[in-house]
């Protein structure tokens, strides 16, 4: 049995999440998976980003957004009371710069043409790569 | 005796299943699973089993199990979050569900690239072992295959039942 790294290499690069005047970037994780959270926290974290908040629903995802304004949000698909299409589109509302990565499962991508036209940025598919994830991450919140 | 029809479908969709989870393994847990082969039985007889359960319904129908001891799970679980201590039951049932739905997912990619081909519901978790699944299929459901994985001393098991075309 061979063990290596989960998630991907750790010290693959410097850490992007703070910003030039030394403030961190500030990320909303929606998902209704607490581990899926967990994991995309984890992730950030090491990169340096700072957990604006966590949402397990759309409904709430909306909520935090207008109360938190992040600077970006990693937002899935299928959750409770609203699903992640409509809480971009809410979102989207509220501030039409809003900056909102899609996160799908392999056999759900038919769902990311409907996200993009949405006003979502990128998408990643589950199980997030550490690498690319914050690659896609970076990109986003370029100027 | 499973019908012929099924025994072709399996064929294909045992082999990317035993894919799937192998690079899921990697991907998720960074761990290199060993696939066994099929198995007849689940060994051990374990009673703290855990099973996530998923149906699907389009092209391809029917049922896929994953079945592992709780403590493997737990492992798992704290693999996947980075945890050092015991991670939460509700933890440990939600990691086991997002493992099978991201299985089932590349499974469905691997065999078409039509996003309709089947649709998979959320993932059921069962907790014990000695269970009968029970589907309330058209036609009949059999349990096409058992795929022993192992890792270490822990073993995984995916149950594939396919409901006959």
């Amino acid at each position: 049995m061979t063990t290596l790294h989960p998630l991907g290499n750790i010290n693959r690069k410097e850490p992007f999440g703070r910003k030039k005047d030394g403030t961190h970037y500030r990320v909303l994780v929606v998902d209704d998976s607490s581990v899926m959270r967990k994991m995309l926290v984890q992730i950030l974290k090491s990169d340096d980003y700072e957990i604006a908040a966590e949402a397990a629903d759309g409904a709430e995802a909306v909520e935090k957004y207008m109360s938190l304004k992040p600077d970006l949000v990693t937002m899935d698909f299928n959750m409770p009371n609203m699903d992640g299409v409509k809480a971009l589109t809410d979102i989207q509302k509220f501030d039409s710069q809003a900056r909102v990565i899609m996160l799908t499962s392999e056999g759900q991508k038919e769902k990311v043409l409907e996200a993009i036209t949405s006003g979502a940025k990128d998408y990643v598919v589950k199980p997030p790569e550490r690498a690319s994830f914050l690659d896609k991450i970076k990109a986003c919140l370029q100027p | 005796m499973i019908p012929v029809k099924t025994a072709r479908i399996s064929e294909t969709f045992q082999g990317a299943a035993v894919n799937a989870t192998l690079e899921m393994f990697r991907q998720v847990y960074g761990r290199e699973l060993a696939y066994v082969g099929s198995a007849e039985k689940i060994v051990g007889g374990a009673t703290q089993n855990l099973n996530a359960v998923i149906n699907m319904i389009g092209a391809v129908a029917g049922t896929v199990v994953i079945q592992m001891s709780t403590v493997y799970a737990q492992k798992l679980t704290a693999l996947m979050i980075g945890s050092e201590t015991t991670p939460s039951n509700e933890d440990v049932h939600d990691a086991m569900g997002e493992l099978l739905n991201m299985i089932i997912g590349s499974v469905k990619t691997k065999l078409s690239t039509d996003p309709s081909y089947f649709q998979f519901s959320l993932p059921t978790i069962v907790s014990g072992s000695g269970y009968i699944l029970y589907t309330k299929a058209k036609n009949k459901c059999e349990r096409v295959t058992l795929c022993q994985f192992a890792d270490g001393n822990d073993s995984l098991y995916l149950e594939i039942y396919l409901v006959d075309p």
